[in-house]
């Protein structure tokens, strides 16, 4: 479970505890659905104040300032309230939803940083966004992706970790946990393919 | 003309594009020519769909970083404000991308992305036309080069290496080269500066977006002439 507090038992939420018997991992997607449905405020905070730290330190984790950081979390935040009408709980986990978001920014940010020039105020990674309209890793799958890293034997989560938000080649990864090269490679590899397996998208590739 | 054959369409390359662009790791040229191939290759999009949704659970799982209580009210002082905060998208013309012959959803994303919008063909080299996209940034940028290529049907672009990477999408035609052969919305990744080809288009002739990294090695005196005087 992603957050850390998972020995709670699912938190009815403040108003009508409709899916009081779903798991608390599904609440992230809920509240979303809220805040485009309804603008509800009380969500809207609680989604900022379980994600905001998150898509902070992912945005330090790659090397961006403490205050570009928080700008970038409030940009995404603004544009998770905007469209939110859009998300659609069946097509995307709330996390995937939001980190893509952040993602976007961050590319915005760093093209509006080294070409003062180019159109830089219009949020062109806009264009870019598909996941609204297409259901590749819903809410389920990526649950299921969750308990997947966190069966991942360590040394192999630790590597998919680092090949995936760590500005580093695979040689780099090599010298720096003393394996060949080839051995990161396939441990990557084998990773992968088993999170694919367990996301149903196992293709042969 | 030698042509070295090579493998660097190996998936792995690919993927390793894939996940980096979810990932975010990527600098803004690269991320758009990728943005671009997604939009147009169904198995690129399922498979960068999963790399998000890694992204997402990674960055869940990870040790969160405190932010400050100013961040939260900021967000919301902005929220309350007029809802069209953002600017609007950029109209897209239907036309201008029908006679540049891509996709509009590939014209949006170029326009958002690059103060100049793609406008006039520069002829080449006979068959071959180039539009710059964004040629003052490429100049800060060291040799990052967006471009869009066009290649008349059954034409060869001068045969070349790439000291740095080069990723050619191919928006309308195809070409083929001594990798293989390419349609709409392929990618085709050469990162070994070994590698020389020579792109000729198919019947259809060939529309692609290229990012080289590095100026571009001719092996035609001719053509390094040429490229001498009107850039790469």
């Amino acid at each position: 479970m992603a957050s850390g507090k998972s020995h709670k038992p699912p938190q009815a939420l403040p108003e009508k505890a409709a899916n009081a018997g779903a798991a608390e991992k599904v609440r992230y997607e809920d509240l979303l659905v809220r805040v485009g449905a309804a603008k509800d405020r009380a969500s809207f905070v609680r989604l900022f104040e379980y994600f905001a730290p998150r898509v902070k330190s992912y945005l330090l984790k790659h090397g961006a300032s403490e205050t570009a950081a928080e700008e970038i979390v409030q940009n995404t935040f603004v544009t998770v309230w905007e469209k939110a009408a859009k998300y659609n709980p069946k097509k995307a986990a709330a996390s995937t939803w939001i980190f893509t978001i952040a993602r976007n920014k961050r590319i915005d940010a760093l093209r509006r940083e080294k070409f003062v020039d180019v159109n830089s105020d219009a949020p062109a990674m806009e264009n870019a966004s598909y996941t609204a309209e297409e259901d590749y890793a819903t809410a389920e799958d990526v649950n299921k992706l969750n308990t997947a890293i966190d069966t991942l034997p360590p040394e192999q989560a630790a590597l998919l970790r680092m090949a995936f938000f760590e500005e580093k080649s695979h040689s780099a990864i090599s010298r720096e946990t003393h394996l060949p090269l080839g051995t990161v490679k396939s441990r990557l590899r084998l990773a992968l393919d088993k999170l694919r397996g367990i996301m149903g998208t196992g293709d042969a590739r | 003309m030698t042509v070295t054959p090579t493998g660097t369409r190996a998936y792995s390359a690919h993927d390793i594009l894939l996940m980096h662009y979810a990932a975010g790791r990527l600098c803004p040229h690269e991320s758009i020519i990728v943005a671009a191939h997604v939009l147009l290759n169904e198995q690129a999009r399922q498979r960068v769909a999963e790399f998000e949704a890694l992204g997402g659970q990674l960055m869940c799982s990870g040790k969160p970083a405190a932010v400050t209580d100013e961040c939260l009210a900021r967000v919301l002082r902005r929220i309350e404000q007029a809802p069209q905060d953002l600017p609007a998208p950029t109209p897209c013309d239907e036309k201008k991308a029908q006679d540049l012959h891509i996709p509009v959803a590939v014209y949006a994303l170029i326009t958002s992305f690059c103060a100049q919008g793609p406008y006039g063909w520069s002829q080449l080299a006979h068959g071959v036309a180039r539009i710059d996209l964004m040629p003052e940034c490429a100049k800060k940028a060291a040799d990052k080069k967006l471009q869009l290529m066009k290649l008349e049907p059954g034409e060869a672009a001068p045969p070349h290496a790439h000291e740095g990477r080069e990723l050619t999408l191919v928006l309308e035609g195809g070409f083929t080269d001594a990798t293989g052969s390419y349609g709409p919305g392929d990618i085709l990744i050469i990162d070994n500066p070994a590698v020389v080809h020579q792109p000729t288009a198919t019947q259809e002739g060939c529309v692609c977006l290229t990012l080289t990294e590095a100026p571009l090695g001719f092996i035609h005196p001719l053509y390094r002439l040429l490229h001498a005087f009107f850039g790469s």
